[in-house]
């Protein structure tokens, strides 16, 4: 038992006694290998040259090293304007450059060619100056148009918004000078039929703050137009705007049939038919699921 | 003889959410997964049809953003950082969860998933997910359409010159990815306005898809309902979609993805595990979906979520492919008897159902296609532009403005949280027109500063930003992209006015707002008249 001791005993010591004359003793010279040289700036070289490094490393397991990002210097533009000279290059660079030319240089920032695919990323993206600093943008109230539009949104409602200019606004005041205060802003909306030419179907009355509306109609199949005004006490309606035409879609089988295609055994299904479904997109659909 | 057809149409669309300078950007991420759960598998789910000889006849169609996205080496490169690092997370929920019965499988099967899907994107598709579609689409698996530039919802576009341009520069884009203009285009979100046709007629596409009631209540009346197509006045195709077909699928309440043993979207360790766990597969600290789910959907009323059983959820999709199988043809059979003409079943779905929300679709669907191509079914699969050689006169009729979102009208695009932007968009498309006429022969910069500036307006006319502000889930996102790019078309549109183009900025601009390099902003032009129409 105790010859085991003692002979572990020794046997740490001399470890230690080894170790010890180790570090005290004189350094021993590290090999220049290409290993050392491009680890601190980028992968090694024989990973470089093969496409398929990146995968063999994947399936070893190991980690690439990353590259440091590109460090602008300073004298960004005098270094773009000749053709860099090795002396002006840090150290480790220019033991990099021996090591296999690995090295290319963009508008003054240096940058280590990782991969053949990332190289070609770097070249695009680096020869245009990185993203200038763009404005955070703000939409404008007013373009400046006198407009009205409407748009059919289903067969029962129609959204409309209008602008009017400052100039056209003060032009119609100037002129109605006498009763403005009296009037009210009116939109009112018209019924087309071939034929028959326009009728007035509704007047909606709408606030001088506001510029859109949600219109409920009901009129399926009916083309329709909107002017915006002002109602005068006597019932004078003065137009400001004329809008787009439009017609509504349809909400149900047509009346028409076509004596060459007449329908044939059509279950009831069909005449109460009202866009069951309406549901389409994946992003409906999971928020319904989750629901 | 068959009974019936069935016409199985998958649109692809994401916006184009393409962020140069930021790398971690959240919203690339619908690309990403997209890639990994829906299109990758897709496609493998294709190739093994047609390797069996098994005809799928789908119909794709890709929309342009996604077609750009696709083509971009600086996306290419970035999804597969992000799927190394999930790689990385999936080896790391291999080692945490050893010895877990239930969820080791879990783990390792999301592992070799991911893995698979590496090996496929680098080595078997070279980062190109456009060519394996073409190479489909020549060996005549499946039919390829597209849609508008942007997606833009055009019903509620104001002038005619602008409608044209997204139509045009769509179908420019899938010309030079693939070659040749496709047979059908894709109206997006099935919204249809009579306004389309002239320029899709012009352009040689030979047929579009509806919702059902755009068909059903076309004018005159149509013969067969929505079991047939309508012949529009200037000559074109149009198919409604199937009420039945649809329900089927997309019903929250009934449709298949709500099954108790299918995997549920909303549990995933995105959500579950602790952030800096998660590490690199999370950047930003915001949490969202990683695509490693071990849940399944159990009892969509509660939260109560049981653990996911791939076994068993592959069964119930054999199951429910058979299920729509039985239910197309008691259809075919009974329409058939009724009409004397084979009913035409046309089931169009978000490609983005199959896998990423729905993550047995891929699985379903294929089993659906093994199906259709045994002996004793009464149902055949056609592509769209095959209905013709079967039934070449069908009834002219005039199709009802319509669209597949919520109540099948404009009413998800048109309301109370988004009805703000088309003031501004109808502005700039009257300045876009105007611009386009007054600079018809431009050059130079001036010419790019004009192609920047529709390709802006495009950008912002997607109908992405106003169906995210309705849905509410990343509301400030499409605010500040709907923001974004109408702010840089009218600083654009200042400058060209002013004659001075800032040759900084715009490059700035072409570098970042990369999409459809071929844009040409005369297809703006004829929309000037249209102006008038707005006094």
């Amino acid at each position: 038992m105790w010859i085991f001791a003692t002979t572990i005993a020794i046997l740490v010591l001399v470890l230690a006694l080894v170790r010890f004359r180790r570090s005290t003793g004189t350094p021993v010279e590290k090999p220049q290998t290409h290993m050392e040289v491009s680890s601190g700036i980028g992968i090694p070289p024989e990973a470089i040259d093969a496409s398929q490094a990146g995968q063999a490393d994947r399936q070893a397991g190991v980690a690439l090293p990353r590259i440091p990002p590109p460090q602008q210097r300073e004298d960004d533009g005098a270094l773009a304007s000749r053709r860099l000279r090795k002396i002006d290059l840090p150290k480790e660079v220019e033991l990099a450059w021996e090591a296999g030319g690995l090295i290319e240089f963009q508008k003054g920032a240096w940058a280590v060619a990782k991969d053949p695919s990332e190289h070609e990323e770097t070249d695009q993206e680096e020869r245009t100056p990185s993203s200038i600093a763009e404005e955070t943008y703000t939409l404008p109230e007013r373009y400046g148009i006198d407009r009205l539009v409407l748009m059919a949104r289903d067969p029962n409602w129609v959204y409309a918004y209008w602008e009017i200019t400052h100039e056209k606004y003060r032009q119609m005041y100037e002129k109605h000078l006498r009763d403005w205060g009296l009037s009210r802003p009116v939109l009112r909306i018209y019924e087309l039929t071939p034929g028959q030419g326009r009728h007035k179907e509704m007047d909606i009355f709408v606030d001088d703050h506001t510029d859109n509306w949600y219109i409920n109609i009901s009129k399926p199949r009916q083309t329709l137009m909107a002017e915006l005004g002002r109602l005068f006490p006597e019932g004078v309606f003065v137009k400001m705007l004329t809008s787009n035409i439009i017609t509504l879609p349809a909400d149900t089988v047509s009346d028409k049939i076509c004596l060459e295609w007449p329908p044939v055994g059509w279950p009831e299904q069909y005449l109460d038919f009202r866009a069951k479904i309406g549901t389409s997109s994946p992003m409906t659909w999971g928020k319904d699921a989750n629901a | 003889m068959p009974k019936g057809f069935l016409s199985v149409v998958l649109h692809a669309h994401l916006p184009f959410v393409r962020h140069v300078d930021t790398p971690d950007c959240l919203e690339q991420r619908w690309l990403f997964q997209a890639i990994t759960e829906t299109y990758i598998p897709l496609l493998n789910t294709m190739f093994r049809l047609a390797e069996d000889g098994l005809p799928g006849r789908v119909t794709v169609s890709l929309s342009p953003p996604l077609l750009e996205m696709l083509d971009d080496t600086l996306l290419q490169k970035r999804y597969i950082g992000h799927l190394e690092n999930l790689i990385e997370l999936a080896e790391k929920e291999t080692v945490r969860l050893k010895g877990d019965i239930t969820l080791e499988p879990l783990a390792r099967m999301y592992l070799s998933k991911f893995r698979q899907a590496y090996i496929d994107y680098v080595d078997r598709f070279k980062c190109n997910l456009i060519q394996p579609w073409a190479a489909l689409e020549s060996e005549g698996y499946v039919e390829l359409c597209t849609s508008a530039a942007t997606h833009a919802y055009l019903p509620l576009m104001l002038t005619k010159g602008s409608i044209k341009a997204q139509i045009i520069t769509g179908l420019n884009t899938f010309r030079r990815h693939f070659g040749h203009t496709p047979k059908g285009f894709w109206l997006p979100e099935c919204a249809y306005t009579p306004d389309v046709e002239p320029v899709l007629k012009h352009e040689g596409v030979q047929y579009f898809i509806l919702e059902t009631h755009g068909v059903l209540f076309s004018t005159p009346r149509p013969r067969f309902g929505y079991h047939a197509p309508v012949v529009t006045p200037h000559g074109l195709l149009a198919f409604a979609r199937d009420p039945d077909c649809s329900k089927q699928v997309w019903s929250a309440d009934e449709g298949y993805p709500g099954d108790p043993w299918y995997r549920e979207y909303y549990r995933d360790i995105g959500y579950d595990l602790p952030l800096e766990y998660l590490g690199k597969a999370l950047p930003g600290n915001t949490r969202m979906p990683l695509g490693i789910k071990y849940h399944r959907v159990t009892d969509r009323k509660s939260n109560y979520k049981d653990f996911y059983r791939p076994d068993i959820a592959k069964a119930r999709a054999w199951e429910h492919a058979g299920n729509f199988m039985f239910w197309r043809n008691k259809e075919a059979e009974f329409w058939k008897d009724l009409y004397g003409r084979r009913p035409l079943m046309v089931a169009p779905y978000d490609a983005e159902l199959f896998g990423h929300w729905w993550y047995e679709g891929p699985l379903f669907l294929e089993n659906l296609l093994r199906r259709m191509a045994q002996e004793r079914q009464h149902v055949r699969p056609i592509t769209l532009c095959q209905y013709r050689e079967y039934y070449p006169v069908n009834q002219p009729a005039e199709p009802s403005v319509s669209g597949w979102g919520y109540k099948g009208y404009h009413q998800v695009w048109l309301e109370r949280s988004n009805h703000w932007i088309y003031r501004h968009l109808h502005a700039c498309e009257m300045l876009m027109s105007r611009l386009a006429e007054k600079f018809k022969s431009a050059t130079g910069l001036m010419e790019r500063a004009l192609n920047q500036a529709a390709r802006e307006l495009m950008l912002a006319q997607a109908s992405d930003w106003p169906f995210i502000m309705n849905s509410g889930t990343v509301y400030q996102y499409a605010v500040n992209r709907f923001v974004t790019h109408v702010g840089r078309f009218l600083k654009l549109a200042r400058q060209l006015e002013a004659g001075t183009v800032d040759p900084g900025f715009l490059r700035h601009l072409e570098r970042t707002d990369t999409i459809f390099p071929d844009m040409d902003f005369r297809d703006f032009t004829a929309g000037f008249r249209d102006t008038e129409k707005v006094s």
